[in-house]
């Protein structure tokens, strides 16, 4: 009986774990709370929005991010905290639906996320950002106009880019000869040299835009038309891999279906490699800082997201990380040979050419995930 | 043994001795490659060990780690031990039940304790943070405990408490002078696990983790997107090593007390 | 003023769900004595002796310690001490940490402690042996390792809970006489748990013979060897042979019983009825064989077989109603008997005990 005392116990004190962390989370809500009223005035009008964001002018101590894993370098962090006082807490997460589950969940309070493109937009739709006061985020204008006011975010109310990169070729300048396209993966000369992205998205994606179909909404049939084709490519296949710079590296793979931030690793240790963006597009994208309704610190993410903007921070990114610096001012501050590498700066008109990831209905993900396995297991 | 037999066996346990740490090896040696690409060795260095130090993000989250595998531990013990006394010496209604509750846990996969979870303090309305994950590691680490103990007591002579009461020993000097020092070696077995088991938990940590209490292994996998960085090769080669100290320090004080 | 008993069993029931271990059970234990509770598995005595020590607490009754009822007092502040079956030694501790237990318990000084472990163990004649763990010790070592580890604690009652069960039977023997010397020599009152009855007639002062949780007897060694009270008590208590009979005749002193056609003879007795049923046994060794009719001879039967077992041999001889029956011959004169030859049974009316069921 005695035992049974201590039992209950134990059952007291985990419950009392849990009330105590639901305790400082009961004052953090009500905060939060008031703030989702005060963020959702400014939405509703302009007058409102900039005299509240006059009280607010000032900055917390502490800045709760979170963003990928690798992508962003301590010294940027250490040197925010330096120059503003504020405190800045770094978590990481390795898929936008890890964000999205726990941001969905209302158990955190982040006050940046740093959400792909085509996931911006599902955030708009489902009202989890909150508008950027544009006052307070004057470097924006550094912001090469291409990556302006796009498609999901028209008007840069809610989102700011980040990196970007794109899946295009690698390949290696000793074994092939001019530019290659995706049409080059399917030429049996390279039979057993041809890597291609292990991921159903980007595998199917290439495959529709060497057939000329449309790679942001496929027809069931257009995917049926890219699986066979992805068939017939798989005997040249030497591995299906979404990081493939060590083949590229040791000469084993000659062409490869790839991320521009993988060949950028393969170029630094071979000199032979290079990357380009196929005539047939190539796939971008982008990751984008926006502030989540969870924020209790709109105006320090302002301000922080104003400082990531600096040409001098951006470029501290950009050289940390093999991504894109979509930021003017930092490419100013490149030199000739940065700014010409092809993996990280293809041409303008190769960027143009390519196409943007959007967000597909589940539907679509489903029978692509299906029929890649299918390619995969024949 | 035939020759022939003792040959083919020799061969089978070096194989699988093999299979199990030449990954191990590999790993470790490859904290050492000059490139930052993980299968191509291009030259000696400690640089990665130097990188590992001043990387904020990974001291970060191996502090957490630790902070949550020690506390985890601590209270997973503490009341696995006391649950394992009560389920093994005193009848009581529900005992069944109880017991086959506290052996939920350990069958119902990971990702439900976790989603679980994070639904429930979503409902509370708590904020994520260090605090969150213990009651997940606690709750699968709780079950293990109880399972060596108790495996400990089933070998434990009751009369030895009686002769204990029996020569003046009241309750809690038996428990302390003779129940507690025969089930410590199961004790510690149960620590042991359940230090591991959260150190290494990723499912329940990945889902109840907050701003800035990332234990490693969420954060080694958020890395992912670039290849794991030589900095984890040097972090698992620190570990590694000190696991393997632990073993043999536990394993010699085990056999010295026998 | 101390009373003449030690322990006393008042009316004591144990109940475990709707078995009963011991029922109604009353008995007094004298001061000094050694008293041995005796009788097959499961007749309740080791659940007494657990009372007792109060490791179980009856269900109702009494229990009295030096004339103080003991229902409320926790078994570690109990004077009494338990030695286990299993010796129950700390596996963990030498053999001075053993035996110093208790007294450390009991917050004794270090120089007393130290004084009353050697002497205890001068007592069992293992003063050599205070650093070995239990693991280290044979049997019979850790017995009286255990018996050190009680007696250290000079209780007032001493319980022992088939301690000799583990051993071989020399060395059982042996210890038989050490404990027995033993209580002699301390003056402790021993109760004494064993379902070996030659144990109890060999150590005990007084035998309690249990049965399925009730005392079937109780009484000194020889009296419940040579007059026992009911069936089970002369069944349990050694070799006998048990008739059924009913009782045919009164002549003088003597009752004449009819075992199904036989007729033997035995003293008369206040509570014999004339055609009442009744037991009667006769001891093998205090029957005797012959070859020829002698005017002592009661039964004639037909010899079936000897078997020789050192000491005496036994004689198997079938009677005219089919019964078999055991006589013990420390000489054997029937030498060249056959099976099948007819015998003739004596011995003398006194030997034989009649007892109701």
């Amino acid at each position: 009986m005695k035992n049974l005392l201590k039992l209950m116990l134990a059952v007291v004190f985990f419950l009392a774990l849990v009330a105590c962390s639901s305790d400082d989370a009961g004052t953090t809500d009500d905060t939060s709370g008031s703030e989702d009223t005060s963020s959702e005035d400014t939405g509703g009008s302009e007058d409102a929005g900039s005299s509240e964001g006059d009280t607010e002018q000032e900055l917390a101590s502490e800045l709760n991010l979170f963003n990928w894993g690798e992508y962003m370098p301590q010294e940027v962090l250490d040197n925010f905290e330096e120059e503003y006082g504020v405190e800045v807490v770094y978590s990481t997460y390795s898929s936008n639906q890890e964000m999205l589950t726990k941001l969905g969940s209302g158990t955190v309070n982040y006050d940046i996320v740093v959400p792909t493109d085509y996931i911006v937009g599902r955030m708009i739709d489902d009202d989890m950002l909150l508008e950027l006061n544009m006052d307070n985020i004057p470097n924006f204008e550094n912001i090469q106009d291409v990556f302006h006011q796009r498609d999901f975010d028209p008007g840069n109310v809610f989102s700011i880019p980040y990196l970007y990169g794109s899946t295009g070729i690698a390949y290696n300048t000793s074994h092939i000869d001019g530019t290659p396209s995706y049409a080059d993966l399917w030429n049996a000369e390279y039979a057993g040299h041809v890597t291609v992205q292990d991921d159903p998205r980007e595998s199917l994606a290439m495959v529709l835009q060497k057939l000329d179909l449309p790679m942001n909404e496929p027809t069931e049939e257009d995917l049926e038309q890219a699986k066979a084709e992805l068939a017939k490519l798989h005997p040249n296949v030497l591995a299906y891999d979404s990081s493939p710079s060590a083949q590229l590296i040791s000469g084993e793979a000659w062409i490869s279906h790839t991320y521009s931030g993988e060949a950028g690793v393969a170029m630094q240790e071979n000199p032979d490699i290079s990357y380009t963006l196929p005539e047939e597009g190539g796939e971008l994208w982008m990751d984008n800082l926006v502030i989540p309704n969870t924020s209790e610190n709109k105006y320090t993410a302002e301000v922080f997201i104003n400082y990531l903007l600096e040409p001098e921070v951006s470029k501290q990114l950009s050289d940390a990380f093999p991504y894109s610096n979509p930021n003017q001012g930092a490419l100013d501050l490149m030199t000739e040979e940065e700014r010409s590498n092809p993996a990280s700066y293809p041409p303008a008109e190769q960027i143009a050419n390519a196409s943007w990831f959007e967000d597909l209905p589940p539907e679509t993900i489903q029978l692509m995930n299906r029929l890649y396995k299918e390619v995969k297991v024949e | 043994m035939r020759p022939k037999t003792k040959k083919i066996l020799f061969v089978f346990t070096t194989l699988v001795f093999m299979f199990f740490y030449i990954p191990i090896i590999i790993l470790m040696a490859f904290s050492f490659n000059d490139s930052k690409v993980g299968t191509v060795w291009t030259g000696f260095t400690f640089k990665w060990y130097g990188s590992l130090f001043s990387n904020e993000a990974i001291i970060n989250s191996v502090t957490n780690s630790l902070i949550i595998a020690v506390v985890t531990t601590l209270i997973a013990t503490v009341f696995g031990t006391l649950a394992a006394l009560a389920i093994h010496r005193y009848n009581f209604p529900g005992k069944q039940a109880i017991n086959f509750l506290f052996y939920i846990p350990v069958v119902i996969p990971d990702i439900i304790v976790a989603v679980a979870l994070l639904a429930l303090y979503g409902w509370l309305d708590v904020t994520l943070g260090i605090a969150t994950v213990f009651p997940g590691h606690v709750a699968i680490t709780i079950s293990y405990v109880m399972l060596v103990v108790i495996a400990r007591m089933a070998g434990l002579d009751a009369s030895l408490e009686e002769a204990a009461k029996d020569l003046g020993a009241n309750e809690w000097q038996t428990f302390w002078k003779i129940t507690f020092p025969l089930i410590f070696p199961g004790v510690l077995a149960g620590a042991l696990l359940a230090f591991t088991i959260s150190l290494d938990e990723f499912v329940i940590s990945y889902f109840t983790t907050g701003p800035g209490s990332d234990t490693l292994p969420v954060l080694v996998y958020s890395m992912v997107r670039l290849g794991v960085s030589p900095e984890i090769n040097a972090l698992s080669t620190i570990m590694v090593l000190l696991i393997v100290i632990m073993v043999f320090a536990t394993g010699r004080k085990m056999s010295v007390s026998k | 003023m101390t009373s003449e008993y030690m322990v006393q069993l008042k009316n004591i029931t144990k109940k475990f769900g709707k078995d009963t271990a011991v029922n109604e059970l009353n008995l007094d234990v004298k001061v000094g004595e050694f008293l041995t509770l005796l009788g097959p598995s499961g007749c309740g005595k080791t659940t007494t002796l657990r009372m007792i020590a109060g490791f179980e607490k009856p269900t109702e009754g009494e229990v009295w310690i030096d004339e103080k009822q003991v229902a409320k007092i926790e078994p570690y502040k109990r004077e009494v001490n338990t030695v286990f079956q299993s010796y129950s030694l700390f596996p963990h501790m030498n053999v001075f940490e053993n035996i110093a237990f208790g007294l450390k318990m009991k917050k004794t000084g270090k120089d007393e402690v130290e004084e009353r472990v050697r002497n205890a163990l001068k007592l069992v004649q293992l003063e050599d042996y205070v650093n070995r763990k239990p693991k280290q010790l044979s049997g019979g070592q850790q017995q009286r390792i255990a018996i050190a580890r009680a007696i250290v604690n000079n209780p007032k009652v001493l319980l022992l809970d088939e301690p000799l069960g583990a051993l071989d039977l020399k060395l059982r023997k042996q210890m038989q006489l050490e404990l027995k010397h033993l209580q002699q020599s301390l003056g402790i009152t021993f109760i004494y748990v064993t379902h070996d009855q030659e144990e109890a007639l060999t150590m005990s002062d007084r035998i309690v013979v249990m049965n399925e949780g009730k005392i079937e007897q109780v009484g000194l060694p020889h009296e419940i060897y040579e007059k026992p009270v009911s069936k089970f008590v002369a069944d349990f208590i050694g070799e006998t042979n048990i008739f059924e009979c009913v009782v045919s005749e009164f002549k003088g002193d003597y009752a004449y019983l009819d075992i199904k056609g036989v007729t033997v003879v035995t003293p008369k007795n206040d509570t014999l009825q004339l055609d009442e049923s009744v037991y009667m046994s006769i001891r093998p060794e205090k029957a005797k064989v012959t070859l020829t009719k002698t005017q002592d001879t009661l039964l004639s039967g037909t010899f079936k077989e000897k078997i020789y077992v050192g000491s005496i041999t036994k004689i198997i001889i079938e009677l005219p109603n089919g019964r078999e029956m055991v006589v013990n011959e420390v000489e054997d004169d029937l030498i060249g008997i056959k099976s099948g030859n007819e015998v003739y049974v004596s011995w003398q009316p006194e030997d034989s005990v009649v007892f109701k069921g």
